[in-house]
C-alpha cells in the first residue's frame, strides 16, 4: 500500500535519545511520518517504542535530540501541535461515569469543538458502537471501550493519531473495523502513528514498518518491500548429518544470521542481509564437521523479519 | 531548583491564562463529580450534625459555668465545618488525581492541549462550587442557630465565611501537591492522612501541655519544661504551614478586632495555596519530563 509521499513531515525526530540512568532507553534515533500514512512500530518488549511515544506526545522529555511537530519544533507547551494530535493509550483510559457520547464531547470541548455532529455518530456506526451511544461507559466491555477510545481521539480532528496496541482486546470483526478506519482515515490525509505487537496487523495495516531494538531502528521500510527481501535475505532450511545443536551455536556466531531455531530434523535459519549466504553456511555447517543434505531458501514473512531484526545481532536496515 | 520553579511557575500562570477552555471542561467534570456523589451530602450532613453538637457544648458550658467560652458561639461550628469539608475536598482531590494518573486518563489529557496546571486548576475550582454549596448549607444552619439561640449572624461570622475558602483552596493544594508526588492512590491518601493527623496531634499535644499547671519552683531539667518547650516549637512551625491553625489565628484576631493580622494569616494562606498549587503543578510535569 504505497501512498503519495508529501515532502514535508508531521513529525519528524533527529537524534533523539533517552536515558534513564544508566541505561539507554531510546538511542540516537531518527523517524519522520508524512501525512496520509500508517506508520507502524514494531520491536520486543523494552525495544523502546512507549518511551518515544511518550516523547513524541511530550509525555516525556528528551535526553538529547529534537522532535519537530508540524513543522515547529515541539515542547510540552507547544499547544497547537498538541491539539493537533490525539492519542489512544494501551490501557483504557476513560471516564466510567460518563455516557460514550458525553466522553467523546468532553474531549470535543477540550479540543476546542463544538458537541458531536453527524460525522461523530457516523464513527460511532463505523465501530458498532451506535446502540450504545448514551450508555454508561462502565458498562461497556474492554474491547468496546477500546473502539470508543479509538472514536474519541478521530473526534477530536487530529492530523496524526498514535495509538498503542490499538487492536488489543477487539474480536475478529472489531479488528478489521478498526482497520478499515484507520485505513479511511489515513486516505482522508491524517497520518497513523501506530505501535504493535501484532506483526499480522500490523502488516495488513501500516504503510510503512519500524522495527526497533534497544532502543534503536533496526529495519524500516514498507511491508511489501520487507516481505520481498528488498530490505533483508529470508529464510534458508538446512538438513544436515552430524551434531545439530553444534552446528547451530556455530550458526549463530554469523554475521548475517538472525534468528536459528530447530524444527526437527530442519534447521531454520533467518538472514538479515540481501546477499546469498547459503555458501557461507554451507562452509559453517562443513568446519563443524557436518553435511548439507539439504538446503532450501524461501521468503519471509514480516515475523520472520521482526525476528531477524531483533535478534541480538540483527543490522540495521532501510528501503524507501 | 530554584530558578527552574520559579520559570515552570511563570509558566504554568501563562497556562492557566490561554488555557481556560481544557480547564473549564475539567473544571464541570470535578463540578459534576462531587455534586453527584451521595459521599459528599453523607460528609455535609455529618459536618452540619458536628457544628450543632459543638455548639450545644458550647451553650451547655456557658449554663453549667457562666462562663463565656467565645464571644461568638457560631465561630468554633464554623471552624469545624471548614475544617472537615476541607479536609474532604483535599482528600477528593487526591484520589482524583491519583486515579487519572493510574487509569492513564491523564497521559490522554496531557498529551493532548490540557497543561498540568490547567488540570489542576479545573479540580480546584469544581472543588470550589461544591465548597460554595456547603457553604451555603452551613451558612442556612448557622441562620437557624441564631434565631434559635437568639444571636445574630456577625458581619466577622461572613469575614470567616469568605476567608475558608483559602482554607479550602490551600487544603486542595497540598492534596494535589501529595498526589503529585506520589502519583499512587493509597500511598497518597496515607501521606494526606499522617499529614492531616500529625498537624491534629501537634496543636492537642500543645494544648495538653499547656493545659499542666506550672510549678513554681519548675527547673530547667524539670521534664515538663522541657516538653512546653518542644511543643511550642512544633506549634509554632504547626501555625505557619499548617491552614487550620491559620484559619483558628484568623478567628482569633477577629475576636479581637485585630484585622491587620487577620489579612496576614489570610495572605499567608493563600501564599501557602499558590505555593503547592504551582509545586504540584511542576511536579506533575517533572513527572513526565
Amino acid at each position: 500500500m504505497e501512498t503519495e509521499r508529501s515532502a514535508t513531515p508531521l513529525l519528524s525526530v533527529r537524534g533523539l535519545t533517552k536515558e534513564f540512568g544508566a541505561f539507554r532507553a531510546v538511542n540516537d534515533l531518527d523517524l519522520d511520518v508524512y501525512p496520509g500514512e500508517i506508520v507502524g512500530l514494531l520491536g520486543p518488549n523494552g525495544a523502546g517504542k512507549s518511551t518515544l511515544l511518550s516523547m513524541v506526545l511530550g509525555l516525556l522529555a528528551p535526553t538529547s535530540g529534537e522532535i519537530s511537530l508540524f513543522g515547529a519544533t515541539t515542547h510540552q507547551e507547544n499547544r497547537e501541535a498538541r491539539r493537533r494530535m490525539s492519542y489512544v493509550p494501551e490501557t483504557q483510559a476513560i471516564y466510567d461515569e460518563m455516557i460514550a457520547l458525553e466522553y467523546v464531547d468532553f474531549f470535543r470541548e477540550i479540543y476546542g469543538l463544538p458537541e458531536s455532529d453527524d460525522d461523530v455518530l457516523d464513527l460511532f456506526e463505523r465501530l458498532d458502537l451506535e446502540k450504545w451511544i448514551n450508555s454508561r461507559v462502565a458498562n461497556f466491555s474492554m474491547g468496546m471501550k477500546r473502539r470508543l477510545g479509538l472514536i474519541r481521539a478521530i473526534a477530536t480532528d487530529p492530523d496524526l493519531i498514535v495509538l498503542d496496541e490499538p487492536v488489543a482486546n477487539l474480536d475478529p470483526r472489531g479488528i478489521v473495523k478498526v482497520r478499515e478506519l484507520l485505513q479511511q482515515q489515513r486516505d482522508l490525509g491524517r497520518s497513523v502513528l501506530v505501535s504493535s505487537h501484532l506483526l499480522g496487523e500490523i502488516e495488513l495495516l501500516a504503510d510503512r514498518v519500524i522495527v526497533m531494538r534497544n532502543g534503536s531502528v533496526v529495519l524500516e521500510g514498507t511491508p511489501s518491500s520487507i516481505r520481498d527481501g528488498q530490505v533483508v535475505g529470508g529464510r534458508i532450511e538446512v538438513e544436515i548429518a552430524g551434531d545439530i545443536d553444534q552446528v547451530m551455536v556455530a550458526l549463530r556466531r554469523l554475521p548475517f544470521v538472525g534468528d536459528v531455531r530447530r524444527h526437527k530434523d530442519l534447521i531454520q535459519i533467518a538472514v538479515s542481509s540481501g546477499d546469498d549466504h547459503r555458501q557461507k553456511i554451507s562452509q559453517c555447517i562443513h568446519d563443524e564437521g557436518a553435511v548439507v543434505l539439504q538446503m532450501t531458501s524461501s521468503t519471509v514473512s514480516l515475523e520472520d523479519m521482526f525476528l531477524t531484526a531483533t535478534a541480538d545481532h540483527g543490522s540495521k536496515a532501510k528501503t524507501r | 531548583m530554584s530558578t527552574e520553579f520559579s520559570n515552570s511557575a511563570f509558566r504554568s500562570f501563562a497556562d492557566l491564562a490561554i488555557g481556560m477552555r481544557p480547564m473549564k471542561a475539567v473544571f464541570r467534570r470535578y463540578t459534576r463529580l462531587s455534586s453527584l456523589q451521595i459521599g459528599t451530602l453523607i460528609v455535609v450532613g455529618i459536618v452540619l450534625l458536628a457544628a450543632t453538637a459543638v455548639l450545644q457544648g458550647d451553650l451547655e458550658f456557658l449554663e453549667r459555668n457562666a462562663i463565656l467560652v467565645t464571644t461568638d458561639p457560631l465561630q468554633t461550628p464554623l471552624v469545624l465545618s471548614v475544617g472537615m469539608i476541607s479536609l474532604f475536598l483535599g482528600l477528593s482531590a487526591v484520589i482524583g488525581v491519583t486515579s487519572e494518573v493510574e487509569n492513564g486518563t491523564l497521559a490522554v489529557l496531557l498529551s493532548g492541549p490540557v497543561t498540568t496546571s490547567s488540570f489542576l486548576a479545573g479540580i480546584v475550582l469544581g472543588s470550589l462550587v461544591f465548597y460554595s454549596w456547603s457553604l451555603l448549607l452551613v451558612l442556612g444552619w448557622s441562620v437557624l442557630a441564631a434565631t434559635i439561640i437568639n444571636l445574630h449572624i456577625s458581619a466577622a461570622l461572613l469575614l470567616m465565611m469568605a476567608a475558608s475558602y483559602a482554607v479550602v483552596f490551600a487544603v486542595i493544594s497540598l492534596g494535589l501537591l501529595i498526589s503529585a508526588w506520589s502519583q499512587k492512590r493509597w500511598t497518597a491518601i496515607l501521606v494526606y492522612a499522617a499529614i492531616v493527623l500529625l498537624d491534629i496531634a501537634l496543636r492537642v499535644l500543645d494544648r495538653f501541655i499547656g493545659s499542666v499547671p506550672v510549678q513554681s519552683e519548675s527547673t530547667r531539667n524539670d521534664p515538663w519544661h522541657f516538653l512546653r518547650s518542644v511543643s511550642g516549637v512544633l506549634d509554632r512551625a504547626v501555625q505557619w504551614f499548617s491552614p487550620f491553625a491559620k484559619f483558628d489565628a484568623m478567628a482569633r484576631a477577629l475576636e479581637f478586632a485585630d484585622y491587620q493580622q487577620f489579612f496576614l494569616q489570610l495572605m499567608g494562606t493563600i501564599l501557602f495555596g499558590v505555593v503547592m498549587f504551582f509545586l504540584a503543578s511542576w511536579l506533575l510535569k517533572g513527572q513526565r519530563a
